[in-house]
């Protein structure tokens, strides 16, 4: 017996002073530091930084302005996308074939305010307003997006804000905007429903049974029925028809909520115009012979119709449900970016 | 000893706790730079790092990345979400932590398979793309760009931060990535290490320095000494050898009381031979040496005192016979010495002193000294040293048989003249005769040079009461010699006869000078 425990007693001992030995030399070296990452949030953080939109904001100046200079619109869809490259390139054309006398429209990129998203998904998108261009035009309202990961930011679309504007309460960039569904709820019309029935109001008038949801009156859609209402004359001298359709385009509308609840929807849309004649002929304007891709020649002389579309940037803010307020437009632009006609 | 043991233990303990600390603020000590580094799985051109592993040290953190054969190495800092988005479905590395010092773990993940939209099902084998590149990506918050390697610093900001290194080129290799990070490095041990081991190191020291003490503190070898306690070397020599004789208080009131015994006796009977001696001494140590008997003596003393010389009648007797005892009694004791009483310069004197009365001045004589030595003035020992001296030859020893006066011992009585002959011993030797040394002889007995001389004759009376114990001078020079040892001075040692001539130069003087008494 007593052997026995003698032995357990010396390899208890032994144990404890490997212990010991090896704690006091575990303690004398510094644990491994392990990586303690930061939770989280559960709310996504905006998807850059300041100076990062500051950056791409510079790059797709820098774009522009080389494209400015060569009316060329060759290095354009690097930085340059969607509503934004299609009326550049127009405007380029046109300036061309005009020799200038309609010169591009001023697109600054110096921002003053930021509506970043805060996602973790893509596309992205967020909206600038610049400050006032040097032409003294109202500012701009810029959208920029990035379709997929490893895409770079392109200047989707402009918009110029509207006289008598005011852009609703966002967030600050540091926070960043939450990104709305195209069929949000809580507002008193969804984003997709919102642009469908401006085009019913751009189409009927105050007839329209949606004009009631929109404030007017509505620069823009003043701009729109006076352009109408223009050539309408021109076919009343003759025999002739002029037809103007508006429609939303399809995955081009964006939403971002307000700090009131309420949403900026950016939609993309096409004004369709159909002018015909019946025994008559038209002088195709320099302007819509430079969009239409060399299907009409300058001074063609056509003699049954012309078709031109124009790519429209509508920017609207609406309000949350229950607000009692109208669905306000705050910006929009509108040019001809194509043409054709026979 | 024990004591030893553990001030060195501790003292080494202190040492080497002070050396641990140093070493641990600087051999051991920590790199101010923690390097880390990782090479991507083969196939992948892109590494990235899990969220967190950018602070795991302090701030900043470089990123150092290179490829073989890489056209451009891009490393780039984004969110987690941008990174993950970015790098999508592609084969990568991971670096999810350190798997020690100077490695990072690292997670392979494959391409992950991607159903192609239009349905056909991608080529096996089909030679891989040049690796994506995320240079000029608008994701990144910092990127650097370098032709083979690229390096990046980057301050952790609020939020998850990663980063992603990319080769790119055809035929780029996985590209190696290290990651550093500056460290707070600190030294907890030095402190503790150093103070505890300073503090260990002094106890240590001062138990040393008490030991040491202890060891070297003359006291510690002194035995107590109960009071009164005289320790006596006896002649004989070293006083390893001569056994210590302590006399308790009482001992010595005995002893007292009997050397007052011995002088009342003596008063009755002169002749004292320390009396004799001292007077010698007083007087002309010349004149004593020779004589014969108390004549000599006598002589001088009668110069000086003659009445006292007149007394004694006794002594007279004695110094015409030497061979005879003092009629002093017992004590006296002197024997002639035959050679003493040769000496022509003591019959001169005698003739001149005309008074033999040596002893005879007894009565007061004893009495006296005997009262006078134990107050003990050891007084003018000096001259009682050069009559002994000469004495030697002849006489000394008058031994009294009083037993007080011990015996000049065959080697002290020589010795005896040149020191002081404390006071108190005189009465010791008295008392315990079988006390003295053995070296002594006993009166006159013995030696043949020591053979007791009518010196008794001699005991000057006149000197009488200045005198310290003459008696005892024999005891008293080694009682002296003990002091001294006690004391560290040189002990005299009186060669075992006065005669052998073993010893000192003061022994050989002394033989020198007998054979000129001779």
């Amino acid at each position: 017996m007593r052997p026995v425990r003698r032995v357990r007693t010396t390899r208890a001992t032994g144990v404890a002073l490997a212990l010991v030995a090896a704690l006091g030399l575990t303690g004398c070296s510094p644990e491994l530091p392990v990586p303690v990452p930061a939770a989280a949030p559960a709310v996504p953080p905006p998807v850059t930084t300041i100076e990062q939109t500051d950056r791409i904001l510079q790059d797709v100046g820098a774009v522009l302005t080389a494209g400015d200079a060569a009316l060329s619109a060759a290095d354009l869809p690097r930085r340059l996308s969607g509503p934004a490259l299609a009326v550049r390139t127009a405007e380029y054309a046109v300036a061309s074939a005009t020799g200038g006398a309609r010169p591009v429209t001023a697109v600054p990129v110096a921002a003053q305010t930021l509506v970043v998203p805060s996602t973790t998904q893509w596309p992205r998108t967020q909206i600038v307003v610049t400050e006032q261009p040097d032409d003294l035009t109202s500012p701009r309202l810029l959208v920029l997006r990035q379709d997929t990961p490893r895409a770079a930011y392109t200047l989707w679309g402009w918009a110029r804000l509207l006289p008598g504007a005011q852009m609703p309460p966002t967030a600050t960039p540091a926070v960043g905007s939450a990104p709305l569904a195209a069929d949000e709820p809580g507002l008193v019309a969804t984003p997709t429903d919102v642009v469908a029935q401006y085009a019913d109001v751009l189409s009927n008038g105050d007839a329209s049974a949606f004009a009631a949801g929109f404030a007017a009156p509505d620069p823009y859609r003043q701009q729109i029925e006076a352009g109408r209402a223009r050539y309408q004359g021109v076919v009343a001298e003759g025999t002739g028809t002029f037809t103007e359709t508006y429609a939303p385009v399809p995955d081009q509308l964006f939403a971002h909520a307000t700090a009131d609840g309420g949403a900026l929807v950016v939609a993309g849309m096409t004004t369709s115009s159909t002018l015909a004649v019946t025994g008559s002929s038209l002088a195709v304007p320099p302007e819509l012979a430079a969009v239409s891709g060399g299907a009409l020649p300058a001074g063609a002389v056509l003699r049954n119709n012309l078709a031109f579309t124009y790519t429209d940037v509508v920017v609207f803010y609406v309000p949350p449900a229950g607000a009692g307020t109208p669905v306000r437009v705050l910006g929009a632009e509108h040019f001809f970016t194509s043409a054709s006609g026979s | 000893m024990l004591q030893r043991l553990i001030a060195a233990v501790l003292g080494v303990l202190g040492l080497a706790a002070i050396a641990l600390g140093i070493a641990s603020a600087t051999a051991w000590r920590g790199d101010d730079t923690l390097t880390a580094d990782a090479v991507a799985a083969d196939g992948t051109t892109l590494v990235t790092t899990a969220p967190g592993v950018l602070e795991l040290e302090d701030a900043p953190v470089t990123v150092r990345a290179s490829a073989e054969g890489a056209a451009k190495v891009v490393v780039a800092v984004g969110r987690d979400t941008d990174v993950e988005g970015w790098v999508g479905a592609d084969a990568h590395t991971v670096v999810t932590g350190l798997s020690d010092w100077h490695s990072l773990t690292t997670d392979d993940v494959p391409a992950t398979p991607t159903a192609p939209a239009d349905g056909t099902a991608p080529v096996e084998g089909a030679p891989t793309a040049p690796g994506p590149d995320p240079d000029g990506s608008d994701l990144w918050v910092v990127q650097a760009t370098g032709e083979g390697a690229a390096e990046l610093t980057w301050t952790p900001q609020e939020g998850r931060w990663t980063v992603l290194v990319a080769s790119t080129g055809d035929g780029a290799a996985p590209p190696a990535v290290e990651l550093s990070w500056p460290r707070t490095v600190t030294t907890p041990w030095l402190l503790p290490g150093v103070l505890g081991g300073a503090v260990l190191v002094v106890v240590a020291l001062l138990l040393a320095l008490r030991s040491w003490r202890t060891a070297r503190d003359p006291r510690a070898g002194w035995h107590p000494v109960v009071t009164g306690a005289t320790p006596v070397v006896g002649p004989g020599g070293r006083p390893d050898d001569s056994p210590t004789v302590v006399l308790s208080r009482r001992e010595m009131r005995e002893a007292a009381a009997a050397a007052a015994a011995a002088a009342a006796a003596a008063r009755t009977a002169p002749s004292v031979a320390s009396r004799l001696r001292s007077r010698a001494t007083g007087e002309n140590p010349t004149v004593t040496v020779p004589h014969a008997g108390g004549s000599t003596a006598m002589g001088v003393a009668g110069d000086r005192d003659p009445d006292a010389a007149a007394p004694v009648t006794e002594a007279a007797v004695a110094s015409g016979a030497p061979d005879r005892p003092a009629a002093a009694g017992p004590a006296a004791v002197p024997v002639g010495t035959p050679e003493a009483t040769p000496a022509p310069g003591a019959s001169a004197t005698t003739a001149t002193s005309g008074a033999p009365a040596a002893t005879g001045r007894a009565p007061d004589g004893p009495a006296v000294g005997a009262a006078r030595t134990v107050p003990g003035a050891p007084a003018r020992p000096a001259g009682p040293g050069r009559a002994v001296t000469t004495p030697t030859g002849a006489p000394r020893a008058p031994a009294s048989s009083a037993g007080s006066a011990p015996t000049p011992t065959g080697s002290a009585a020589p010795t005896a003249g040149p020191r002081p002959a404390p006071a108190g011993p005189s009465s010791r030797p008295a008392t315990t005769p079988g006390t003295t040394t053995p070296g002594t002889t006993t009166p006159g007995t013995t030696t043949p040079g020591t053979t007791p001389t009518a010196a008794r004759p001699d005991a000057a009376v006149r000197d009488v009461p200045d005198v310290p114990a003459a008696t005892p001078s024999a005891t008293g020079v080694s009682r002296a010699d003990a002091w001294r040892r006690a004391w560290g001075f040189p002990g005299t040692t009186p060669p075992a006869a006065g005669e052998s001539g073993t010893g000192t130069d003061d022994d050989v003087r002394r033989a020198a000078d007998k054979e000129e008494d001779r």
